[in-house]
């Protein structure tokens, strides 16, 4: 025991020793917030390393000491710990124990490209994730590499490639290209980053080069235990017919109420939008309120009385947090995008988004990284995958969806949908089996869940046009 | 105990059996389908589906209605209201003699029919004589939605292969993939010139081919005048030119002028200038019409 908490320290001092400070990109640390706590863990940790005799050089006593200002900032004392300590006990304990490492791990380092303000969020961890991907190459796989830092919950993620070069640029010329590149300014002498910022080519709509990025399920459960207990028709408690009895339901042949009144009462009033303004605009700032939360609860009592709102759910408009400041100014109007941890922009949507919808389980975030799966099963067909999230989402309005039965539900969404849509024969075997893969659902439990799914929906998979065309719309957009 | 009492098979539909049933407490008579569910095959028939889920937003008196869906393990039955006779049966009843008023009336409901499916964003897209359902009071009901769609986005992904050959219009048959309400229209044209011989089918073509040949040989071969672009669907192959060498008074002698000129508005080979639904009813073609003629 001892030993070993020697060892670990003294790998830790070492790392830290081996920290240059010629500005070269792996000193570059993480200077994100953190938590109280875990300062204080790494404090303790590294003063009692600095005090403990042992035989360690005054030289790495001094670095260790100039360097930990810098480091404090950083979290992740258990990486710390175990950095250089190659042994693979240690390492498996890492990636295994709750506490330490998730934190650790569930750093961001992806691209982002959907989210304008977060293109900040992977630049200033870029330094410090890539010093530790490197560490981490010394004794994992590549594509288990790739796993780990591909988080399965990302907002508007893409992935893939995470490698990055660093070039250093003494001086610019007209020739030298940087769009779509990171930028880091060092001061001259020191070599400290200045300022961090990204060249981005504009684009109105930016596309996600998605289609390599590695997905890991919520949990690391196998593929047999997902949906192992679910009965569909329990689960969406409706009545389910017995052996050999069969059961009527007429009862909800009666032509949905949508249908006919959309043809009268013509455009619907849209809820109203939350504007993601900044709250903190100071003087000469216009600040927008943020909208107050769309009343669901009388809704959810009268399902039939209730007009679905394509963007209700996942609203268009919740892509950036607070951290954006508008500047109206005479001649044009201008927008500031402040520097958001990509996680906190997540945690800050997904907590408006549960603040809007109390009763539902899912997170925004999973509701769209569910969608972004969904059209990638029915793509290159809008209309089907169109389709399938209105049904997905009347699902989720009807508080039917939770965590353990969201796939079979968007599946059987799906495959509703591109039935309806004349996909037919091997197309739609290839789309039954895409789902399968993609979802990773049972086919047997998807095939037994079309019907229990069909009649939570009440039959009404006649929708009108007007529920469907947003989606559409943002779907074309998106290509 | 079961609901309904099963008393003669009518017929096979395009899934599964369709039976004639009566109901124990009601003694109402109806029509049961029944669709075999199998779980290794592909989950609910995408016909089924959309019967149930089309006939659900469609409560007209032209259109059969659907009373119940029945689940059990391995089954879905449909149940329908149940109709004497469809307009191919009577057609054989007739021995070539229709009443021209008969014509009228079968031919409004039929649009009436059609009108309400349009307006409801529905494509029934298998019109033919076997899918039009008539019972005692000579009212008629547009049946089997297992081929209708919804329409409204305009995506060129529908199905070419809808629409039984004979009543398929000429740019479905040129593999048109994208389509609208004139889709039935034609189908409504071709039906009511059959209705007017008594049962003679307009277009009986053995194959695509052959159908076209049929179609341009009556109404002559379009050009880029009278469709533009037709020549750019995907399935287009060139056809010599035909110019029209019957009358429509020698196609449908029994037909009025004012019939003859309403057909002549719904098989027009271009899509766009076929008449819509909505429209065909205001014709003066219908301007004395008798709903209930002496049959």
């Amino acid at each position: 025991m001892k030993t070993g908490r020697y060892k670990r320290r003294y790998s830790a001092i070492s790392f830290l020793a081996n920290i240059s400070l010629d500005g070269s990109p792996r000193a570059i640390t993480s200077l994100g917030p953190k938590t109280s706590e875990e300062l204080d863990r790494f404090d303790g940790e590294v003063v009692t390393a600095s005090n403990f005799k042992e035989n360690i050089e005054p030289k790495e006593h001094r670095l260790s000491k100039n360097v930990s200002p810098t480091l404090k900032s950083n979290p992740d004392s258990s990486f710390l710990n175990s950095s250089s300590d190659s042994h693979p006990n240690l390492l498996s304990k890492f990636f295994d124990s709750d506490s330490g490492p998730s934190n650790f791990f569930s750093l961001p380092f992806r691209e982002r490209t959907s989210t304008i303000g977060s293109e900040y969020g992977s630049e200033k961890h870029f330094g410090g994730m890539s010093y530790r991907k490197k560490f981490l190459h010394h004794q994992l796989p590549d594509d288990k590499l790739q796993g780990i830092f591909s988080s399965s919950e990302s907002m508007q993620s893409a992935g893939g490639n995470n490698r990055k070069e660093v070039t250093f640029l003494k001086c610019l010329t007209k020739t030298q290209k940087l769009r779509g590149q990171r930028i880091v300014v060092l001061s001259q002498k020191q070599k400290i980053p200045v300022s961090v910022f990204s060249v981005i080519p504009y684009h109105k709509f930016r596309i996600d080069p998605r289609g390599c990025r590695r997905r890991n399920t919520s949990g690391a459960r196998p593929l047999s235990s997902i949906n192992d207990t679910l009965d569909p028709w329990a689960m969406l408690g409706i009545e389910k017919a017995l052996d050999g009895q069969e059961v009527s339901y007429g009862k909800f042949l009666a032509p949905s109420k949508l249908n006919r009144s959309c043809d009268v009462e013509g455009p619907k009033n849209h809820n109203p939008v939350a504007r993601c303004y900044s709250h903190e605009s100071g003087a000469g700032h216009r600040s927008y309120p943020v909208s107050p939360p769309i009343i669901m609860e009388k809704n959810m009592q009268s399902p039939e009385h209730f007009e679905y709102d394509a963007n209700a759910l996942d609203d268009p408009e919740l892509i950036a947090g607070k951290h954006k400041r508008l500047l109206p100014f005479t001649s044009y109007t201008t927008s500031v995008i402040l520097y958001v941890r990509s996680a906190d922009l997540k945690k800050e949507l997904n907590d408006k988004f549960k603040e809007k919808f109390p009763h539902i389980e899912l997170t925004l975030s999973k509701l769209r990284s569910i969608k972004r799966e969904m059209r990638k099963i029915a793509s290159p067909d809008l209309l089907t995958t169109a389709y399938s999230y209105v049904y997905f989402e009347r699902l989720i309005f009807k508080n039917l969806v939770n965590k353990q039965n969201r796939k079979l539900c968007a599946g059987a969404a799906l495959i509703l949908a591109a039935k309806l849509n004349d996909i037919k024969g091997d197309q739609l075997k290839h789309v039954i089996e895409k789902t399968e893969s993609i979802l990773r659902l049972n086919r047997r439990e998807l095939l037994a869940s079309e019907f229990a799914i069909l009649v939570a929906l009440e039959f009404g998979l006649h929708v009108p046009t007007n529920h469907v065309l947003p989606h559409y719309h943002r779907l074309l957009s998106e290509t | 105990m079961q609901k309904y009492e099963k008393l003669e098979k009518i017929g096979e539909g395009t899934y599964g059996t369709v039976f004639k049933a009566k109901n124990r407490e009601t003694l109402e008579i109806v029509a049961l389908k029944r669709v075999r569910l199998d779980d290794d095959d592909e989950g609910v028939p995408s016909s089924a589906l959309r019967e149930i889920c089309l006939l659900k937003e469609l409560k007209h008196k032209n259109i059969v209605r659907l009373y119940d869906v029945l689940h059990s393990d391995k089954k879905l039955t449909l149940v329908f209201e149940h109709c004497d006779q469809d307009l191919k049966k009577y057609f054989d009843s007739l021995n070539g003699e229709i009443d021209m008023d008969v014509v009228k009336s079968f031919m409004y409901q039929l649009l009436r029919g059609l009108a309400f499916c349009h307006s409801h964003n529905v494509l029934h897209r298998d019109l033919k004589p076997q899918n039009l359902l008539i019972n005692k009071n000579g009212e008629l009901k547009l049946a089997d939605f297992g081929l209708a769609r919804a329409f409204g986005i305009p995506v060129k992904c529908y199905s070419a292969e809808v629409v039984t050959l004979w009543y398929r219009p000429p740019d479905v048959l040129f593999g048109a993939k994208l389509y609208t309400t004139s889709i039935d229209m034609w189908s409504a044209g071709c039906i009511f010139a059959e209705m007017a011989n008594a049962g003679r089918p307009l277009f009986p073509g053995s194959d695509v081919e052959d159908q076209l040949k049929r179609i341009f040989k009556l109404l002559g071969t379009p050009t880029e005048e009278t469709w533009p672009k037709f020549t750019h669907l995907p399935d287009y192959k060139p056809f010599p030119i035909y110019h029209p060498s019957m009358s429509f008074a020698q196609v449908v002698p029994k037909l009025n002028s004012k019939g003859r000129d309403l057909l002549q508005r719904l098989l027009v080979c271009n899509p766009a200038q076929r008449l819509e639904a909505e429209d065909a009813m205001a014709h003066s073609y219908f301007s004395d019409l008798n709903l209930k003629p002496q049959q």
